[in-house]
């Protein structure tokens, strides 16, 4: 019995050898032997992005290949929701799973590398020859950043006022930046002059290597207990109003880099403009709070060969 | 039986093919030596057997016999010995194997840890051969191996500076839109040069070289008709190269015709006054005979009886030397190209027009082209073309002939899938093509190395007749994009252009008249 057991199991050696020599010989050794596999890093780029893709530069005819993306968010501590990440530009390529997949949450400083399962077209449907295809991709991901700056008022005959921030702060994370500047700050009101105004200009800039699908939407907030807008250009619209501020939006388009909208004159309201000019306080400041939501796209193609029979 | 140094009435097979079965043959030769001297045929159980009788005693096995032979050739090498002893031990290791594998007592206990070290030996060997036969199976081998130097290597080089224009945008706004019949479909954008980027692989522009021998070849004029010619037969020699890639002859689809023809542009009425008076056209001097088959890099020199007579014009005597050509033709040769067409996603360029910033990912136009002189250059105005909807798609095709001869088109084909595409029509030089008469679904077929698309294909003919030599033809395609996956973008599909043609090439030689008194009697 024990050594009918020793020749079963000696049995059973031989065959798992031969086993994993068979699995070595048609189904490992192929995805060596077949093309080199192409490493690609992605632009670098502030956002969710497709930080490496790989994926063979040449595949054999009617072959399964895997084809690796990996989708980073490189975003500054911040969750980038709905991702949603779709292959593009198949042609000839089969897949045979879905060409997209969504990503409710991706968090600051993570990688998911997603393989897709592609199949490489019959020699017939290139008529064997020398085809290389490209296959693509779009990654878009909806995200929202922020800054603010502080305008300044002060009497014009107060000697003694904190340096004026001229521009916004606070970096705004991801591919479209948001900054805005001001002019004439701080304000300087006489006492009994005329009420003076300061100009308040937002600024959008891309970074990235997408483009922004759709437009861009600008909110501002003012503490409306301090600082008022004034003849507030038509585009922008009132979307909320609460006792202490008010929320404005503009859909705004962004060109190749940058785009600016409409300056907004800014003023400090009459209850404070009284207790300036009477000097009971010779500086007032208070907070803009801007923010930008927008949806982005990346795009990327990789050219894969497809092997001709001799 | 194959003996690796023996004479050899056939030139070898070249390749690894033939060091593999040498090497089988090697290890298989012992054995069935073994083997028929027991009955005649190889069995486990003869293995079992043989070795059950040379195992019992400690001795080493007595080496088989050698092998019979049935041609003489030279003893094997050291190193072929080396190896066959080799081969003889893992023969016992490999019946022991067996042995193990059919429930041998003895062999069991035989069956030692060195054994199955040399098991596993044999293994990874088997291993090694299957991956090197792999390799050779999937690399290009064939008549068209020059693709993968040739074609790859300057694509692969250019991954480089594709992917440049990954993040380099174009705007809609710069974009001609318009394009064929004021239609707003085309976005012409995606390519700022204004040709296509041709893979230009022609590997060989001629398919033979034809060469004459260096001293000049005399012909002995023979006199007028009716009277026996005096010095028949007489022969011009000529040499003719095949320095394509394929073989020619009256076996292959590519046969090779030659003829001998009078040059005589200058003065065409010599050549029709020196030779036969009774055939009023002499030129061709013969009907295109076939050529005896030409491998590539092969050559062979003919000869053909060619009489001449003394002019009957006697202005022209003395007679001028004769200047003949040589003109072989390749028949049946193919060419083809893939064609890619890009369509966009009708939502997604609203998506973006309505953002007032269309923005596409620039690809350029690529052609893909075939060797042998006759090149099909496909180009859409210099782009590839993008649609968003059904529309004529005005294909440049050019026949490009980089050789010296002349390329008459036999067919000319337009394949595409037919899942992919409906094409209502396709209109070639004012000449529309019935879609219902002219395209038909795809019978595959393999020309060369041409593997043509058959189910799910239509093929469209063209009229061979609209393709001239150096001519641009336009070929305005309507096809429908059937099917668009609404979850890409973009979706590149090819068409498949595809010609075949015959190649002729000449080259002249100056035969000089001797023996002008005998021949010209009256």
């Amino acid at each position: 019995m024990e050594k009918l057991n020793k020749k079963g199991q000696n049995a059973l050696l031989v065959l798992i050898v031969i086993g994993v020599f068979i699995v070595v010989i048609f189904f490992v050794l192929p995805s060596f032997l077949n093309a080199g596999s192409s490493r690609y890093n992605g632009p670098l780029s502030q956002g969710v992005i497709v930080s490496a893709v790989d994926i063979p530069s040449q595949v054999s005819a009617g072959s399964t290949f895997v084809a690796t993306f990996s989708i980073s968010n490189n975003l500054n501590g911040n969750n980038a929701n709905n991702v949603l990440f779709c292959l593009d530009d198949l042609g000839l390529v089969a897949n045979t799973s879905n060409t997209c997949l969504s990503i409710l949450s991706l968090a600051s400083g993570s990688t998911l590398p997603e393989k897709f399962f592609l199949k490489a077209p019959s020699a017939s449907q290139y008529g064997n020859i020398p085809y290389a295809q490209y296959i693509g991709y779009y990654l878009t991901f909806s995200y929202s950043t922020g800054a603010q700056q502080s305008v300044e008022f002060a009497s014009s005959s107060s000697t003694s006022y904190p340096a004026p921030s001229l521009s916004s702060s606070g970096q705004t994370a991801g591919p479209l930046e948001i900054s805005s500047t001001t002019q004439s700050q701080p304000v300087l009101y006489g006492s009994g002059g005329q009420l003076a105004d300061g100009q308040f200009i937002v600024s959008l800039n891309d970074i990235g290597n997408g483009i922004i699908l759709g437009n861009a939407t600008v909110y501002i907030t003012i503490e409306k207990a301090i600082v008022n807008f004034v003849n507030v250009p038509t585009e922008f619209k009132l979307v909320n109003s609460t006792s202490l501020t008010d929320t404005y939006s503009i859909n705004q388009t962004v060109g190749a880099n940058t785009a600016q909208l409409p300056a907004l004159t800014f003023t400090l309201n009459n209850t404070e403009y009284n207790y300036l000019t009477s000097n009971s306080i010779p500086y007032v400041s208070s907070q803009i709070q801007m923010s930008v939501s927008y949806t982005y796209e990346e795009d990327g193609f990789y050219p894969v060969s497809f092997d001709t029979q001799p | 039986m194959a003996i690796i140094n023996g004479p050899k009435a056939n030139p070898p097979p070249q390749g690894p093919g033939w060091k593999w079965n040498n090497a089988l043959n090697a290890w298989i030769n012992p054995r069935l030596n073994m083997a028929f001297s027991q009955g005649g045929y190889l069995t486990i159980k003869d293995l079992y057997n043989k070795q059950a009788q040379v195992q019992t005693p400690t001795p080493p096995p007595p080496p088989p016999p050698p092998p019979p032979a049935a041609t003489p050739g030279p003893s094997p090498s050291n190193t072929q010995k080396v190896e066959l002893k080799a081969e003889k031990q893992e023969a016992n290791a490999m019946t022991e194997f067996f042995k193990a594998l059919s429930g041998g007592k003895k062999a069991k206990e035989k069956i030692g840890k060195r054994h199955w070290l040399v098991i596993i030996m044999i293994l990874i060997f088997i291993g090694l051969i299957g991956a090197f036969f792999y390799s050779l199976s999937s690399s290009h081998s064939g008549i068209f191996s020059y693709q993968a130097e040739f074609y790859y290597s300057p694509y692969l080089s250019a991954i480089g500076s594709f992917l440049t224009p990954i993040t380099s945008l174009t705007s809609e706004a710069s974009c001609v839109l318009g394009g064929f019949s004021g239609g707003s479909n085309f976005y012409n954008c995606f390519y700022t040069s204004t040709k296509p980027v041709v893979h230009n692989n022609a590997t060989f522009t001629s398919f033979v070289s034809i060469s004459t021998p260096a001293q000049t070849q005399q012909l002995i004029l023979n006199t007028i008709s009716g009277i026996t010619p005096q010095s028949d037969p007489q022969y011009v020699y000529y040499t003719i190269r095949n320095v394509g890639n394929t073989e020619l002859g009256p076996n292959s689809p590519n046969k090779l015709l030659v003829s001998l023809s009078c040059s005589g542009t200058t003065q065409p009425s010599v050549c029709s006054n020196y030779t036969e008076p009774s055939s009023s056209q002499n030129s061709p001097l013969f009907t295109p005979q076939p050529f005896q088959t030409l491998f590539p890099g092969q050559q062979f020199t003919n000869s053909t009886n060619l009489a001449v007579y003394c002019p009957s014009v006697k202005s022209m005597r003395p007679p001028a030397p004769i200047q003949v050509n040589i003109v072989s033709t390749v028949t049946n040769y193919p060419s083809a190209t893939v064609f890619p067409i890009v369509f966009v996603n009708k939502q997604y360029v609203k998506t973006l027009v309505s953002s007032q910033q269309s923005f596409y990912a620039q690809q350029p136009s690529e052609d893909f082209v075939s060797p042998g002189p006759v090149e099909i250059v496909a180009n859409y105005q210099g782009q590839m073309p993008i649609l968003n909807s059904t529309k004529l798609i005005p294909i440049t095709i050019q026949m490009t002939n980089s050789g010296q001869g002349n390329a008459a088109i036999n067919s000319f084909d337009v394949f595409f899938n037919s899942t992919d595409f409906s094409a209502s029509s396709l209109i070639v030089g004012g000449y529309t093509i019935n879609t219902a008469g002219d395209c038909k679904p795809a019978t595959a077929s393999t020309i060369l190395s041409f593997d043509l698309p058959g189910t799910g294909y239509m093929d469209c003919k063209v009229p061979s007749s609209y393709f001239k030599a150096g001519i641009n033809t336009v070929i305005n395609l309507n096809l429908n994009m059937v099917n668009f996956n609404s979850n890409f973008h973009f979706d590149t599909l090819p068409i498949i252009l595809y010609t075949n043609y015959n190649y002729s090439q000449s080259q002249a030689d100056t035969l000089n008249i001797a023996n002008y008194t005998q021949g010209c009697t009256s």
